[in-house]
């Protein structure tokens, strides 16, 4: 009587427990399926941002070419006000020009995938060193780097635009330092699961309140008078170390410089070549 | 050089007569609105019937998005003539995309060249393209 009890027991938690199980696959079939439309609708997104970027580009190229053919044609004929006038026009259209290269480069770094392979860092920091020579000259930029930087797995092309965007930035933010110039430091730490990897710079710091919104698309702390740019830089560094796998974060005090964190996972592995 | 521009932006147009203007070289610049006009003149059909008037280019620049016939369409009209295959064509467009550079080599384009930002660009753009198509090159 008491074994019988027990069975119809186990009989209607086996019931329970298939129910159950049967709702947790549909849940998931769920989620599959708003994954795969996630997917699509960011692809879409992307794409979009692609073909309008593009799209402006036209128009654009015509307000910035008029606006030489007015300086070039009726230069005697416009007053101080007039000039000042095509001044802000030609301003206005450099600053757009800046913002459609950005949003491009951002669409570019969704879209496109690049094999991963292994990547000596130092090579990436020298490159971006090399691209950045002028700004390194005119700030009286120090760099600082280990020199036993490590090689990683990663997509070369896009951790490239990592540091190049983590350097620039920093020689932006500590260039207007009046005590001392520009001072970057570069380094690592080795993880069992992972690499981290730091820029410091001496620059005017970012209050904690900020610290999130930084990696924002087009979040900007300053106006464009203060630094140029137009806020992608570190939406673009953020996306790649997503994509990588990897967590970015900041450490910073007002006033006090700033230092970028940033993961890469060890386990990534080249990917194959045919 | 007898230059067949075919572009359908008028400001586009503008600026690069422009650009052309400005170089050192001469050029004899044709301009056509759409693809059916690249067409029609290469052909001598319907305004561009009289062949003294509208001589066969020695160079096509090509844009690609253009109204009725695109620059993909005319490029392969072109190319599968034995008659008038020979005429280099330059591609001048806005697309960066990789899919429209490989079609329009794969069609038989001698050149692409994305449109340049600005004006600026446009002038140091048509400098390299004289430079290369009348100074280095042999044109037939």
């Amino acid at each position: 009587m008491e074994d019988q009890k027990v069975i119809e027991e186990l009989k209607l938690r086996n019931k329970e427990l298939l129910e159950a199980k049967r709702a947790i696959l549909n849940v998931l079939e769920d989620l599959e399926g708003q994954k795969i439309q996630l997917e699509k609708v960011n692809k879409e997104l992307d794409s979009f941002v692609h073909i309008i970027s593009h799209d402006l580009r036209t128009p654009l190229r015509g307000i910035s070419s008029f606006i030489t053919f007015l300086e070039e044609d009726y230069k005697d004929k416009l007053d101080k006000e007039g000039k000042e006038f095509v001044d802000e026009i030609r301003n206005g259209a450099n600053r757009l020009g800046d913002l459609i290269d950005d949003l491009l480069a951002l669409s570019r770094i969704s879209r496109i995938k690049n094999p991963y392979e292994t990547v000596p860092i130092r090579n990436l920091i020298d490159s971006a060193g090399e691209s950045l020579k002028h700004e390194f000259k005119v700030h009286h930029v120090s760099l600082t780097i280990p020199d036993n930087m490590p090689v990683i797995v990663c997509d070369r092309v896009k951790m490239a635009q990592v540091f190049l965007n983590l350097i620039n930035n920093a020689i932006k933010f500590s260039s207007k330092n009046n005590k001392e110039h520009p001072k970057i430091e570069i380094g690592f730490t080795k993880r069992s699961d992972s690499v981290e990897f730091y820029v410091k710079d001496n620059g005017i710091g970012i209050d904690p309140q900020y610290h999130e919104q930084i990696f924002g698309v087009f979040r900007r702390l300053h106006t464009e008078r203060e630094f140029e740019g137009t806020g992608v830089g570190l939406s673009i560094v953020k996306r790649v170390i997503d994509d990588h796998g990897g967590k970015i974060w900041i450490e910073s005090q007002l006033g006090q410089g700033a230092c970028f964190h940033f993961t890469i996972p060890a386990n990534l592995r080249p990917s194959n070549i045919l | 050089m007898n230059i067949l521009l075919a572009e359908d932006s008028g400001t586009d147009l503008k600026i690069v007569l422009r650009a052309f203007e400005k170089s050192s070289c001469q050029n004899n610049i044709f301009t056509v609105r759409d693809g059916q006009e690249v067409v029609d003149f290469i052909w001598h059909q319907g305004q561009y019937a009289d062949k003294k008037k509208y001589p066969r280019p020695n160079i096509i620049v090509l844009d690609l998005n253009m109204p009725k016939l695109s620059g993909f369409e005319v490029l392969k009209r072109l190319k599968s003539d034995l008659q008038y295959n020979f005429i280099p064509v330059v591609m001048l467009t806005s697309s960066q995309q990789e899919a429209d550079i490989v079609k329009s080599y794969s069609l038989g384009a001698s050149g692409y060249i994305p449109k340049p930002a600005n004006y600026e660009d446009y002038v140091k753009m048509i400098e390299g393209f004289n430079c290369y198509w009348q100074v280095v090159n042999q044109l037939p």
